[in-house]
């Protein structure tokens, strides 16, 4: 029971989703306003950037605005790993109390 | 202390270009200089600026593309402009076929594929706008387009260039102006939409500045700003600020500015 807990709070937990934001919030807006960019984008932008880039050499026909649909998805699995990561040092230091 | 400077600088400009969007609104309402192809479907003003002092003549165009909306919004507020010295001949809408259908093509296909060099251009459309050309004899001419992503990195698009023609110092201030727009307007943490100069225009093609390039031996520019990731606003702005700053080295600058 607990280990299904646990495996729930792994990939649905509440810090998965601050972390999702964090990534892809400031990307949004400033796509959705330029004037709303600030540095915290930049990994979203770049992994957009490169990935589309990616992406129109594989599938030139595709509008490059499909490319959000990777980005979307691959910064769940990113938020994850980042959760996951951030819950271990956490622990590391309560371990050391 | 740079990159506040950049960002203060960039936000103003902004900001100021938010203004001037909404005041470039009503331009729909000046009145053009005179119509080129009066009474037809191709319609569509000219505007002609004329300086206190002699001076250049720079020749701006947008809208060759129907579908390219920053290069037609962007060409409109600098007809509005009164300059200081010099002439400023603007043709905001060149395509008013393709713009109302919001599309690349008009009438009778790609307008930018009309203009051979070393000969007359192909289409009705073509000619008016190269009789234009002719009729004021620029020293230098600059088309705005917008691309669909960025030069090198998504294929087919070629967004943030500058192309120059092989003409004059058109080279040299082309790389002049995408460092200033890279200093100044694309913030530093969009390091892929920094604007690139590209590769020398000879009329080699049959599009509007080849043909100022083969047939005139002018400068001219084609200005590419990518829709990938920029507003329509800040696509209008930025295209806006490469033309002003093109025109600037060209001795055209809107009055009152410096």
């Amino acid at each position: 029971m607990s280990g299904a807990v646990n495996v729930r709070r792994l990939f649905l937990g509440r810090s998965v989703w601050v972390w999702y934001l964090l990534l892809v919030g400031p990307v949004a807006l400033g796509a959705f306003d330029t004037r709303l960019m600030t540095p915290l984008a930049l990994p979203g932008y770049v992994a957009l950037t490169i990935g589309s880039a990616f992406g129109s050499y594989l599938f030139p026909t595709l509008e490059l605005w499909v490319f959000w649909g990777p980005l979307l998805v691959g910064a769940y699995f990113v938020s994850v790993a980042l959760a996951a990561a951030s819950h271990a040092v956490r622990e590391t230091f309560v371990a050391f109390k | 202390m740079r990159r506040r400077s950049l960002l203060s600088k960039t936000g103003a400009l902004l900001a100021g270009g938010m203004a001037m969007s909404v005041a470039g609104s009503g331009r729909e309402s000046l009145d053009p200089s005179y119509r080129i192809l009066p009474d037809t479907k191709y319609e569509t003003g000219v505007f002609v600026r004329e300086g206190t002092s002699d001076g250049p003549t720079a020749m701006v165009v947008g809208g060759i593309h129907g579908d390219e909306q920053c290069g037609y919004r962007a060409a409109s507020e600098i007809a509005g402009w009164q300059v200081g010295r010099g002439k400023l001949v603007v043709l905001p809408k060149a395509n008013r076929v393709a713009i109302r259908r919001d599309r690349r093509e008009g009438a009778h296909g790609d307008l930018n594929r009309q203009f051979p060099t070393g000969e007359k251009p192909e289409t009705r459309l073509a000619r008016a706008i190269w009789g234009v050309v002719e009729r004021h004899n620029p020293d230098v001419v600059l088309d705005l387009h917008r691309s669909v992503g960025i030069y090198g990195y998504h294929e087919s698009s070629v967004g943030q260039m500058i192309w120059p023609t092989d003409a004059g110092n058109a080279s040299e201030y082309a790389k002049r102006t995408a460092e200033e727009l890279n200093g100044n307007v694309v913030p530093w943490y969009m390091p892929f939409h920094e604007y690139r100069r590209g590769g020398e225009l000879d009329g080699s093609r049959p599009m509007l500045v080849h043909k100022v390039a083969g047939d005139l031996d002018r400068p001219g520019y084609i200005v590419e700003t990518t829709e990938f990731f920029l507003d329509a606003d800040t696509r209008v702005q930025w295209e806006k600020a490469v033309a002003t700053d093109l025109l600037s080295r060209h001795g055209i600058e809107q009055r009152g500015n410096r």
